[in-house]
């Protein structure tokens, strides 16, 4: 699943860098705050951990070999902020020093197996393991379905990194330049090997370790208890002060889209689509009326006229907006597991 | 030292009875795995206190250099441009005193060979359709698979060729010009170097640390792969050999937390605050300025011809 040099156009790479770069910053922050000045060591150690797991090869019945990618063990065990950056060192030591991975795609092969990876799993196995004892098996079948399912997670991403690179970046002539392959060929591929044999590896070895770790010491898989994000989350509203003051900033800014004229590119509504077109395709008009808005174009009926009004109607569909994906998310999150149990 | 009996990879009475059988087994081949990574870590070294050109240079103008040559490759849109670079590269290779053969097989054989086999079906008209080159099979009428529609000739195509030829030549020079950068230079120096793009000290500190404990844990998981290979003598099931290999990565696991923290202790008695400063040793000297002139013309000249191509 490492990504080389040269199989990503610079459109995609640097994309990655953006995304990687502020989630990185971000991990680091979390985990200064909550291992504190053991951050230094605890990370070394993680992050050689994380490499080592690859080194192990396990016996597959039919007498060969296989090694898994570890990212949902280390996620499990260090908690996913930690496993971000722990995968993040072992990747970046891999490109490095053995070439096994691009220096150009570094981000992106972070993005697949530092984040996708660890994340996807820390939150599967935390939903199909709540509730149980630390004695049942439920745990160790979660890990294993965690460790399956994000290995196929990140596979899906890699192959659609790869699968995009012939629409984006080809010669006048339709020649690719970077991966060839379109998604219809590249996704079914990584998917079929991915599906039958390696994502059974990573349950394997992903799901063995936490019963050895369960049966040796279980007090250690409490270590998701103590480090990562989510309990600082749950605790309430009033922790996160400054995420509601930027949402703040950002909707009594939104009238700036006033200003602009234009609509953004692809959500024209059907009278300009009819403007640009000559015709607005039949489907299309169908579809149109099967949703009528309740605030139509930001705007509050009655609030119209005069800008000042309408920036206020904007105001006050940004508030409404906020209002109703919080209460969602609020409602979402009393369904998913308590901190602890 | 180790017996000379351990290091081969069939072990017991006779060769049927290694373990889980396969060429190699799971013991054998973690075994393998460990004496390469020690063995990469002494190579690059090797060659990193030769004499050479990429030796004598500033490793912060190495990483800098190297880092916009291989974005510059990303951009090329030629096979000419591409193929002179490497062509360089290896000039370059071999003016730091690496055997030319040792690093066109490294690069050739080791790496991209991945990357080769990726590439031969691009050639065909199946998955780049275009002009034809030439046709190896007729059928009566095409079909479908899947996604993939079979056309009723196979063909090579001009198109194929040129995006498969582009394809592999692009990952062999920056595979290149990225080895030829470690070859030369040693891990520690090259570490230190990439504060000089903004990586966090923290991060390099912690990066140096993270690989000293690969190669503690990489001890441990050589001497219990050992062990264990030293007292099997019949075959194991695979379910009990995973049982295995997974209490060896539990027990890993255990122990790096537990010298997680002896660690930070001992960091903390020496007078550890938490704060990191790396004394640099880094000088440039006149070569360096010629070697950055040199690499900003070659950048500027090839994407100059690359978008005078078109």
């Amino acid at each position: 699943m490492h990504i080389p040099d040269g199989y990503l156009g610079p459109h995609t790479y640097i994309a990655y860098y953006g995304v990687m770069g502020p989630l990185w910053l971000w991990a680091s922050k979390a985990l200064k705050k909550t291992v504190k000045a053991k951050h230094a060591s605890y990370l070394a150690l993680g992050a050689a951990f994380s490499f080592v797991i690859m080194m192990f090869n396990l016996p597959v019945p039919g007498g060969s070999t296989g090694h898994a990618v570890g990212g949902a063990l280390v996620a499990i065990v260090l908690g996913p902020w930690a496993a971000l950056m722990a995968v993040s060192i072992a990747l970046v030591i891999q490109a490095l020093l053995f070439g096994d991975g691009g220096i150009t795609t570094i981000a992106a092969n972070c993005f697949n197996m530092a984040f996708i990876m660890p994340f996807s799993a820390y939150y599967i196995y935390r939903v199909v393991s709540s509730g149980s004892e630390i004695t049942s098996t439920r745990p160790v079948f979660a890990a294993a379905v965690a460790g399956y399912l994000s290995l196929n997670l990140a596979a899906l991403f890699t192959a659609v990194a790869f699968g995009i690179q012939p629409m984006i970046a080809h010669k006048p002539d339709g020649t690719p330049l970077y991966a060839p392959y379109p998604l219809g060929v590249a996704v079914p591929v990584m998917a079929f090997e991915h599906l039958i044999l390696f994502g059974f590896i990573e349950a394997v070895v992903t799901g063995l370790v936490v019963a050895y770790i369960m049966r040796s010491e279980p007090s250690l898989l409490g270590f998701t208890g103590v480090y990562p994000e989510p309990s600082a989350a749950r605790k309430g509203i009033a922790n996160i002060k400054g995420l509601w003051v930027g949402l703040g900033v950002l909707i009594i800014f939104t009238p700036i889209g006033l200003i602009v004229s234009g609509t953004a590119w692809g959500e024209w509504s059907t009278e300009e689509i009819g403007a640009l077109l000559g015709y607005v395709p039949e489907g299309l008009k169908g579809l149109n009326s099967i949703w009528p808005s309740l605030l139509p174009d930001y705007s509050i009926p009655g609030l119209k006229g005069s800008p000042l009004l309408e920036a206020g109607g904007y105001i006050i569909s940004a508030f409404i907006g906020v209002l109703v994906v919080t209460a969602a998310a609020f409602v979402i999150s009393r369904f998913l597991p308590a901190e602890g149990k | 030292m180790k017996a000379e009996w351990l290091k081969t990879s069939y072990i017991g009475p006779c060769p049927c009875c290694k373990i889980n059988g396969g060429k190699y087994s799971f013991i054998d081949k973690t075994l393998k795995g460990i004496t390469n990574f020690f063995n990469e870590g002494v190579f690059s070294e090797t060659y990193a206190k030769e004499k050479g050109l990429m030796q004598a240079i500033d490793p912060r103008v190495k990483v800098i250099t190297v880092l916009i040559l291989v974005v510059a490759v990303s951009l090329l849109r030629h096979l000419t441009l591409i193929a002179g670079i490497y062509l360089l590269i290896l000039v370059v290779a071999v003016a730091s005193r690496i055997p030319l053969m040792f690093f066109i097989a490294r690069v050739w054989l080791f790496i991209p060979l991945f990357s080769g086999i990726i590439a031969i079906p691009a050639l065909f008209n199946v998955f780049v359709p275009g002009e034809s080159l030439v046709t190896l099979i007729r059928f009566e009428k095409g079909w479908s698979l899947g996604p993939l529609e079979i056309p009723d000739t196979i063909s090579v195509t001009r198109q194929g060729l040129s995006t498969a030829s582009i394809f592999v030549m692009r990952v062999a020079t920056s595979v290149s010009i990225v080895v030829l950068l470690v070859l030369t230079t040693r891990w520690q120096s090259l570490l230190k170097a990439l504060r000089v793009l903004w990586v966090p000290q923290m991060f390099v500190f912690v990066t140096g640390m993270t690989y000293r404990y690969i190669h503690l844990l990489l001890r441990l998981i050589e001497d219990t792969h050992l062990a264990k290979k030293s007292r099997v003598i019949r075959n194991i099931s695979a379910g009990a050999g995973q049982r295995w290999v997974a209490s060896q990565i539990g027990f890993i696991f255990k122990k790096s937390i537990k010298m997680s923290e002896d660690v930070y202790l001992s960091m903390l008695s020496r007078g550890f605050t938490d704060e990191v400063r790396t004394a640099s040793t880094f000088r440039t000297r006149p070569i360096d300025y010629i070697w950055v002139c040199l690499s900003a013309l070659l950048i500027f000249i090839v994407l100059q011809l690359n978008s005078m191509w078109g």
